[in-house]
């Protein structure tokens, strides 16, 4: 029984490194000097380590539109698309309509084709509707591309909660609507949680959407910023600069994941039913 | 006032295939406390959801106070509901749990704070009004889901198996504070349960369902002393009425194994009148009108001999399981030290036996 449990924790500490590796590879990167690095691969690595990558990424600027540019495009994407998932989620959890198993199965559907197949005829898309170049068009795209699992992250959700809490509140006199704001909402915080995190992550650190439907330097969000760092006509490539920016810009990241784990917390609705 | 009349109210689910409530006829009087019994799936939730409109009413109307509300909204209905797993709104607190139904309904706020309050009080609830319903036990919980009811002053008070998640002992006690508060709240009360304990101790009247359709309607005595068909008599009363089959012969007597019994007169009177005699009848008897005879002496025609094959000691009481030839019986005797395969003298009391048609399982007499 131990034994089992301590192979299960070697196993799971071998993937867990392996995940972290690139991370920590990034960091120890961007603390090094440019002659630490070209002299790679003999690195000093912890003798003449330095902050100064962070100073120069930081002086630059160019890293805070494009934190800005970054924050408003996933901001946007967050709120369209937690919005209509979660409204859309809950119409498919609690009301009765023809074709509603079909409609799920096909939103499901949705997520087989695979990102890259779709840019072409996105960009066709865009460029119809006069959207290229535009914050509006990448939301829209972002949205459109975190809806489908965001109502299947909801639908399980509202599917949970008990339909008795639905029926209290009917009786207690609430319209559909209120009974939805009042009761099903607060309860359903850890749902729009969860959706909320995977939006983020899906948006924040997408990089081929806007490379392919943004043209202006000043509207690139920080993963195509980093990307023109590297191979500078003047400067050349900084690599410390751009590991050290590349940490910046995975910060929010992890503050989001901070911020709403406590979301994540089940047990929220325990106490509404029996036991 | 507060009348609920039900007319001939149909319930056919969409995917089910047959009615899951067939042709309801009731009519619930002004501040009656009234009972739904039943096995599992006879239909009782389902009748109570068609008067709270949770549920749409297939066929048939129903009419709370003279005015037909097969359509209005369960809002529009004057009812208060509670479940049977509470459904407490796990992120108010006790308080904005009972206050919630009034604050959407726009009372002021010192009327919500003045009836939450002694709501509170009657309940015992005080000390918890800051709690979540989390950090309440069972009863705890059941006590706010009641008060969440009870503030409101509703016309009709609807409760789907409100102790069923309770442990016995909590049962017993909530179920007579549900009494109590029924008598000082004075509104119309339809309770569903499948205990028929529960049944017997709290109502006015019993509705007695079975697979959607009522079996018998009357109060707990009524239904004891004359169930209405074989399925009442098993179903009301632990332990249940023994159910003997009996052929009443032309002398006016009854045998039972090898047994013969002679009727009293008045029965014999029915019996012929209603044209049973020289054929099959099933023959109820409660345990309790069973007893020990001790004396020797007493007429033989009515005492029985039985074989002991187990005793249940219930304290002052014992239930014997006893068989006469094939016959099983069960009786219920003041305690006394019984064994198993023991064999004693049993005499009925046959004015309190009743008879039931084998085909239709109807009460005859
Ligand atoms: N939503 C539904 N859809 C289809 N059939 C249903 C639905 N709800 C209940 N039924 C069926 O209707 C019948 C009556 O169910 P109901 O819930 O009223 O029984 P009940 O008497 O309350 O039983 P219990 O004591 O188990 O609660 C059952 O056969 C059940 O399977
Ligand atoms: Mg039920």
């Amino acid at each position: 029984m131990k034994t089992k449990l301590t192979v299960t924790y070697v196993i799971l500490s071998v993937f867990a490194l392996g995940g972290l590796l690139p991370v920590l590879w990034m960091f120890v990167m961007s603390l090094q000097t440019p002659r630490a690095l070209n002299s790679f691969p003999t690195l000093n690595w912890f003798k003449d380590f330095e902050f100064n990558n962070y100073q120069i990424a930081l002086n630059q600027g160019g890293i805070y539109q494009g934190l800005i540019n970054s924050s408003i495009i996933t901001g946007g994407t967050l709120i369209i698309s937690v919005t209509f998932a979660t409204l859309a989620a809950y119409a498919l959890a609690n009301f009765e309509f023809k074709g509603k198993a079909l409609l799920l199965i096909g939103i499901l559907m949705t997520q087989l084709i695979p990102g890259m197949a779709a840019i072409v005829p996105l960009f066709d898309i865009l460029k119809s509707l006069h959207l290229i170049n535009t914050y509006t068009g990448l939301i829209l795209i972002f949205a459109a591309r975190t809806i489908p699992l965001n109502i299947w992250i909801m639908h399980g959700f509202f599917k949970e909660l008990p339909a008795e809490l639905r029926e209290a509140a009917i009786i207690d006199g609430c319209s559909v609507y209120t009974t939805f704001t009042r009761i099903i909402l607060p309860l359903a915080l850890p749902g729009i949680g969860a959706a909320c995190m995977f939006t983020f992550m899906q948006t924040w650190i997408d990089f081929i959407m806007p490379l392919t439907t943004l043209f202006d330097q000043n509207k690139f969000p920080f993963t195509v910023m980093l990307y023109k760092y590297v191979g500078d006509p003047i400067m050349g490539t900084n690599y410390g600069v751009v590991f050290a920016s590349a940490v910046i810009g995975t910060l929010p990241t992890l503050l989001m994941f901070v911020f709403f784990q406590r979301f994540f917390v089940k047990g929220l609705t325990s106490g509404a039913v029996k036991g | 006032m507060s009348r609920i009349v039900l007319n001939h109210i149909k319930k056919r689910y969409k995917n089910g295939k047959s009615f899951a409530v067939k042709d309801m006829n009731l009519s619930i009087e002004n501040r009656e406390f009234i009972v739904f019994v039943g096995p599992s799936g006879c239909g009782k939730s389902t009748t109570l959801r068609m008067i709270a409109g949770l549920e749409e009413i297939s066929e048939g109307d129903l009419y709370i106070n003279e005015k037909r509300v097969n359509e209005a909204a369960p809002k529009d209905r004057d009812i208060a509901m509670v479940f049977q797993n509470y459904a407490l709104y796990p992120h108010m607190t006790v308080y904005g749990n009972m206050a919630f139904g009034l604050k959407i309904r726009k009372f002021k706020k010192d009327e919500i704070n003045r009836r939450v309050t002694e709501a509170a009080n009657v309940l015992g609830l005080n000390e918890f009004l800051n709690r979540k319903p989390t950090a309440l036990s069972g009863g705890q919980r059941q006590r706010v889901a009641l008060g969440r009811a009870m503030v409101r002053n509703p016309k009709v008070f609807l409760m789907d198996e409100p102790l069923s998640n309770l442990d016995a002992k909590l049962r017993i006690q909530m179920r007579s504070e549900i009494i109590k508060l029924h008598r000082r709240l004075n509104a119309t009360t339809i309770y569903v349960t499948h205990d028929q304990t529960e049944a017997m101790t709290m109502a006015d009247r019993i509705v007695i369902m079975r697979e959607g359709e009522i079996q018998q309607i009357g109060t707990p005595k009524e239904i004891y002393d004359n169930p209405a068909n074989i399925f009442v008599g098993s179903f009301i009363g632990s332990p249940a009425m023994n159910f003997i089959p009996a052929m009443l012969s032309l002398e006016g007597q009854i045998h039972i194994g090898n047994h013969t019994i002679s009727l009293p007169e008045n029965k014999q009177a029915v019996l012929k009148k209603k044209n049973y005699f020289g054929v099959e009848l099933v023959a109820g008897i409660r345990p309790e009108d069973i007893h020990l005879e001790h004396d020797d002496s007493s007429d033989s025609s009515t005492v029985l001999t039985a074989k002991i094959d187990v005793a249940e000691l219930l304290g002052s009481e014992c239930i014997l399981y006893t068989k006469i030839n094939n016959v099983d019986l069960v009786v219920k005797v003041k305690s006394g030290d019984f064994k198993s395969g023991d064999e004693i003298k049993l005499a009925f009391d046959m004015q309190k036996m009743r008879f039931f048609d084998p085909e239709t399982g109807k009460l005859i007499i």
